[in-house]
C-alpha cells in the first residue's frame, strides 16, 4: 500500500495545481556544499537546497564541492568536486512514468540511484561521459573521469 | 576554463591518440538489489549486472571490464556518495469522524513527523487527504482537502516553505481499507504526507 503514495496518481494532482510554475522543472537541489553553481541561459549562479533546476542547465562544483539533487522521477544524483554535470533532456510523464533522461558528465565524478524512468523503459535514461555512454537499466552505480595525471 | 581544458585534451589526442578515460561501477541498491547498466564505447558494449562491477575507458580507448574492491570505491567516490539525497519517505496521520482534527495518537505523533520534514534539506511535500466513506462525495472531497490542508497548515506554522507543499484531496476515492458506502471506518480518516 505505502509504495504506492510515491505513485503517479499524486504527484499528477500536485503537478495540476502547480502546472503553470512547475512545467518545465526537472529536479530540486537537495544538498549544496561549498562553491555549487548552476548556468542557465548563459547565465551562472549559486546553487543553493530547494533550488529547482529546467532541462538544459549546467550543475558544476569547484573543488573540495559537492551536490545533491532529486528529480522528478525519484531518481537521485550526487556529484564530487570539480564536476560538471548537464541536464541535457528531461521528460517525465507523472501518469505512465514514460519519458526521457539524457545527462552529461563532462568532468569529475556521480553518484547515481535511478528512478522511475528506468524501471518504465530500459533506454529512457542514459549518462553520456566523453569516451562513453551508459543506457541505465536501474539503479545505483558511480562514474569518474579521472583527472589527468600528466 | 572550458576552452583551455578542451584544448589541453585535443592537444593531448593528436599527439598521442588518446581518448578522455572515464570509469564506471555499478553498486548494490540500498535493499541489495543489484541492477544493470549496458556501457558504450564506439562500437564495444559490455553489460555490468554484478555488484561492484567495474568498466574502465583508458586513455588509449578500449572498453575494459573489472570487479571493482568495494571498500577502495566506497572511500574513492565517498565525496559524491556522502552527497546523495535521502530517498522520498511517506507519512501517515489520522483525523476524527467528519472533522479535520487529528486524532489525539496522531497529534502525539505529529511532532516529531513535522520536525523531521522540516529538517530535510530542501524537502519538497505532498499532502493528500482522504475520508471513509460516510457522508456524500461532496461532502467528503471538501472534508480530505480540510485534512490536508490542517496538515499544511501546521508544517507553515513552522516556518515550512508554503511554496514546497502541495496539497490534494482524494475525498473517499481511495480508501486504504475497503468497505461499503456509508461505512464509517477511522483508518481511512487520514492524510497521505509524501516528504522528497
Amino acid at each position: 500500500m505505502y509504495p504506492r503514495f510515491f505513485g503517479a496518481s499524486l504527484f499528477v494532482l500536485a503537478a495540476s495545481i502547480a502546472a503553470p510554475a512547475h512545467a518545465e522543472r526537472a529536479a530540486v537541489v537537495k544538498i549544496a556544499t561549498g562553491d555549487v553553481s548552476v548556468e542557465r541561459a548563459g547565465q551562472r549562479i549559486a546553487a543553493r537546497p530547494g533550488d529547482e533546476l529546467q532541462p538544459g542547465d549546467v550543475l558544476s562544483t569547484g573543488p573540495d564541492s559537492r551536490a545533491g539533487i532529486t528529480f522528478e522521477d525519484n531518481s537521485r544524483v550526487a556529484l564530487g568536486p570539480k564536476t560538471r554535470y548537464v541536464i541535457e533532456r528531461y521528460e517525465f510523464n507523472s501518469t505512465t512514468h514514460e519519458g526521457r533522461f539524457d545527462a552529461n558528465l563532462t568532468r569529475g565524478s556521480m553518484a547515481m540511484v535511478s528512478g522511475r524512468l528506468s524501471k518504465q523503459s530500459p533506454d529512457a535514461v542514459r549518462v553520456k561521459t566523453p569516451s562513453t555512454v551508459l543506457a541505465v537499466r536501474g539503479t545505483q552505480f558511480l562514474v569518474e573521469i579521472p583527472e589527468d595525471e600528466r | 576554463m572550458r576552452r583551455s581544458l578542451l584544448a589541453a585534451a585535443a592537444v593531448c589526442c593528436a599527439v598521442a591518440g588518446c581518448t578522455t578515460p572515464s570509469r564506471v561501477v555499478l553498486l548494490p541498491d540500498e535493499d541489495g538489489h543489484v541492477g544493470k547498466l549496458v556501457v558504450r564505447a564506439g562500437q564495444e558494449e559490455t553489460t555490468l549486472d554484478k555488484a561492484y562491477a567495474s568498466a574502465s575507458v583508458g586513455r588509449a580507448g578500449g572498453l575494459s571490464a573489472a570487479a571493482a574492491d568495494a571498500p577502495a570505491v566506497r572511500s574513492q567516490f565517498a565525496a559524491a556518495l556522502g552527497a546523495l539525497p535521502p530517498r522520498p519517505e511517506s507519512h501517515r496521520v489520522f483525523f476524527e469522524l467528519d472533522s479535520d482534527t487529528m486524532t489525539a495518537e496522531s497529534r502525539a505523533e505529529a511532532r516529531a513527523i513535522w520536525a523531521q520534514i522540516v529538517a530535510r534539506a530542501g524537502a519538497e511535500v505532498l499532502v493528500v487527504g482522504h475520508t471513509d466513506t460516510k457522508g456524500s462525495r461532496e461532502h467528503n472531497d471538501r472534508l480530505s482537502l480540510a485534512r490536508a490542508q490542517a496538515v499544511r497548515a501546521q508544517l507553515l506554522e513552522l516556518g515550512f516553505d508554503p511554496a514546497r507543499v502541495k496539497i490534494a484531496g482524494r475525498g473517499e476515492r481511495e480508501l486504504l481499507i475497503a468497505t461499503p458506502d456509508e461505512t464509517p471506518e477511522p483508518r481511512n480518516r487520514r492524510a497521505e504526507i509524501i516528504v522528497r
